[in-house]
């Protein structure tokens, strides 16, 4: 059985509230519901992070048992529940790609190089065309920071040491970037 | 920190690269600044619109292996939610019982009154079998105990099959009667996948032996349970049968 269609709108707090509860509770449908929702970002994250449909798989699947484990601490005052899970997502990718030193397939700067395999699917294609066209609205230099810091997990001073920039240029960039993202395509978060 | 520094460390923040002791002090200050909780609000926003940014489709396959994997873990939860459940049950049926209020060499000496045991014995095992019923659901077997040497002594068993996923089955075996000289004993599940140990007999009130387990899942082939004395020699023994 398969519940990955698209989300029919966005979650509302109470039912943000009332999936966490049923998800706390054992039940399978909601972890469907969640699946359905946040998969697709999670997965897509993992591709970028660790570079490998395998390993992107593993981190959706310790995604959401990680989402199942802590949903008791989940507090909607904080956030909503898809940032949540993003973070949560972010934080094993993160971790995993440290303990490996493996590498991402590539930076956001350098996907328009990124595919082009012979057998690429359509549905391939569309995923970075669409990656794109929500990052386009950054600079050059902030798509190189916001790719060194989110998709490979450098820090700032990572960052600035090996782009020889300095630290506070590469905070105020990274700041920068989030905050275009934010007013340019915040109503995309409508997961 | 103020809120200038903090301002510094929000996008490392919530971008999650931000080192374990920054990321605590930041937290911190979270707590107290509804300012700097704007701010980090708005960036992680942008953060999720950077995650939005790579969705891909995963292979269709994933999305049964990944319930499957919370189904697992939510019933291992379950079980070991449900152990101390189970032992608390079992504690106050043994305290009931007067499990420690008696000494080993009571057990021998009151040899005579086995009858009186044995239906005590029934009766408590009869009673808590009907307890972790009603409160467990499943099914409960027991097992009237009869000696194969002293007439005199005799006990029940009773085990519960839980049919709730992960969660324990329990045998609590209670005897009277037993000559103290030939112990200690112990009890066993015995069938045709071989003997399963249920343990060490210990001496409760009023001259009975009792000794209880919990098992993850009881193997439905295991129909018999047997006392053996010091010797290793069965003196009890009984077939389960549902109640």
């Amino acid at each position: 059985m398969g519940s990955t269609d698209a989300p029919d709108g966005p979650l509302t707090p109470e039912a943000e509230r009332g999936l966490v509860r049923r998800l706390i509770s054992g039940d399978e449908e909601a972890v469907r519901i969640l699946y359905g929702r946040f998969a697709g970002p999670v997965y897509g994250l993992g591709l970028r992070l660790l570079g490998s449909p395998e390993a992107a798989q593993e981190l959706t699947q310790d995604t959401f048992l990680a989402v199942w484990r802590k949903a008791p601490q989940y507090d909607p005052a904080r956030g909503r529940l898809s940032t949540w899970i993003m973070v949560i997502a972010h934080n094993l990718g993160v971790d995993r790609l440290r303990r490996e030193a493996r590498r991402p397939v590539a930076l956001v700067e350098d996907m328009e190089t990124v595919g082009g395999e012979d057998d690429e699917t359509e549905a391939r294609i569309l995923d970075r065309v669409a990656t794109l066209e929500i990052l386009s609205v950054l600079s050059a230099a902030e798509r190189r920071l916001l790719g060194l810091a989110y998709y490979r997990g450098w820090t700032a001073r990572e960052i600035s040491l090996h782009d020889s920039i300095p630290l506070g240029t590469v905070k105020t960039r990274l700041r920068s970037a989030l905050i275009k993202l934010r007013r340019a395509h915040g109503w995309k978060r409508e997961l | 920190m103020d809120c200038a520094e903090v301002r510094g460390m929000l996008p490392e923040h919530a971008l999650g690269t931000l080192g374990a002791s920054d990321a605590a002090r930041v937290r911190e200050h979270l707590g107290a600044c509804a300012g700097c909780r704007k701010e980090t609000g708005e960036l992680m926003e942008g953060v999720e619109v950077a995650a939005l940014a790579t969705a891909a489709q995963p292979p269709p396959e994933l999305e049964d292996r990944v319930v499957a994997a919370v189904a697992r873990a939510a019933s291992r939860r379950a079980g070991r939610r449900r152990l101390p459940v189970a032992g608390l049950l079992a504690a106050a049926l043994l305290l009931a019982l007067g499990w420690g209020a008696a000494m080993a060499g009571r057990a021998g000496r009151l040899g005579n009154e086995a009858e009186m045991a044995r239906r005590q014995a029934a009766q408590a095992a009869g009673d808590f079998g009907e307890f972790v019923g009603d409160l467990s659901g499943g099914g409960a077997r027991e097992a009237v105990l009869r000696s194969t040497s002293w007439a005199g002594a005799g006990g029940r068993a009773v085990v519960f099959d839980s049919d709730v996923s992960g969660a324990s089955d329990w045998i609590l075996v209670v005897v009277g009667g037993l000559p103290e000289e030939d112990g200690p004993y112990r009890a066993k599940l015995r069938g045709e996948g071989g003997d399963l140990r249920v343990g060490r007999l210990w001496p409760s009130a009023e001259g009975r032996l009792a000794a209880y387990a919990l098992f993850g899942a009881l193997p439905e082939d295991r129909e018999d349970v047997v006392v053996l004395d010091a010797d290793g020699a069965v003196v009890l023994k009984g077939r389960l049968e549902a109640r």
